[in-house]
């Protein structure tokens, strides 16, 4: 992410691992090529998808997979019903637990 | 200096040439385009040169100089809050030049300032590598 200067901009995500300017070579060519399609997902979202998988199935999920799960609900609406839509759970939420207690007004 | 005109190497070649056949060492010093404003660059050159400077490098200002130490990197950061940038930078040189200027002025650039205006062909720019 890069103004028409050629300054890399600042970038915002409540998890680190998405807090980042640049994107690696895979993903690029798998945008480019069509193979994948990328889209975004706030922070209230992944949030609220973080509390879902928690709630649901007792998985506490990184906040980046915590995007994944966000979307995940937000697209199974407009899909059938026998659909399965599977998921990467990416990564563990232990190290994410004082972030989202802060975000969410809860003393740990 | 390979991919360097003829007339800029020969500025750069003079001034150390001088310096060679006289035994004594040139100096080379920094300004950060933008640093501390757009328009200082014009005054704190030619002040560099009459303290004794016989080259000057102009830095243009990068978000992530990751190559430069605290010194140059809080300039660059400054720099940029002022608003510089490489347009800036190359007209600066005009301005220095149409000053009477004539000493080498050599640009230190990270490369994606460079790449985002789509082309390599810059007079007198080594691009620092990142």
């Amino acid at each position: 992410m890069q103004d028409g200067d050629g300054q890399v901009v600042e970038t915002h995500s409540i998890s680190a691992g998405l807090d980042y300017p640049g994107v690696g070579p895979e993903h690029s060519w798998y945008k480019d090529s069509g193979r994948a399609t990328y889209v975004a997902v706030d922070d209230e979202s992944a949030l609220a998808g973080f509390e879902l998988l928690c709630q649901t199935e007792g998985i506490i999920p990184a906040l980046e997979t915590a995007h994944a799960i966000a979307y995940a609900r937000r697209v199974r609406a407009s899909r059938p019903s026998s659909e399965i839509i599977v998921v990467n759970c990416s990564g563990r939420g232990d190290k994410d637990l004082s972030t989202v207690a802060t975000r969410l007004g809860v003393t740990l | 200096m390979n991919n360097q005109p003829a007339h800029h190497q020969s500025r750069i070649g003079a001034t150390l040439a001088r310096h060679h056949e006289a035994g004594t060492m040139a100096l080379v010093g920094w300004q950060t385009i933008g640093f501390p404003t757009v328009e200082a660059s014009r005054t704190l050159v030619p002040a560099l040169i009459d303290g004794g400077f016989d080259l000057i490098e102009l830095g243009v200002p990068f978000s992530d100089p990751q190559a430069d130490g605290t010194t140059i990197q809080r300039a660059s950061f400054e720099a940029l809050k002022q608003g510089a940038t490489l347009s800036i930078a190359l007209d600066t040189v005009r301005t220095l030049r149409s000053d009477g200027i004539t000493a080498p002025l050599i640009f230190m650039s990270y490369y994606n300032p460079i790449l985002s205006r789509g082309s390599n062909d810059l007079r007198s720019t080594p691009a620092k590598p990142g």
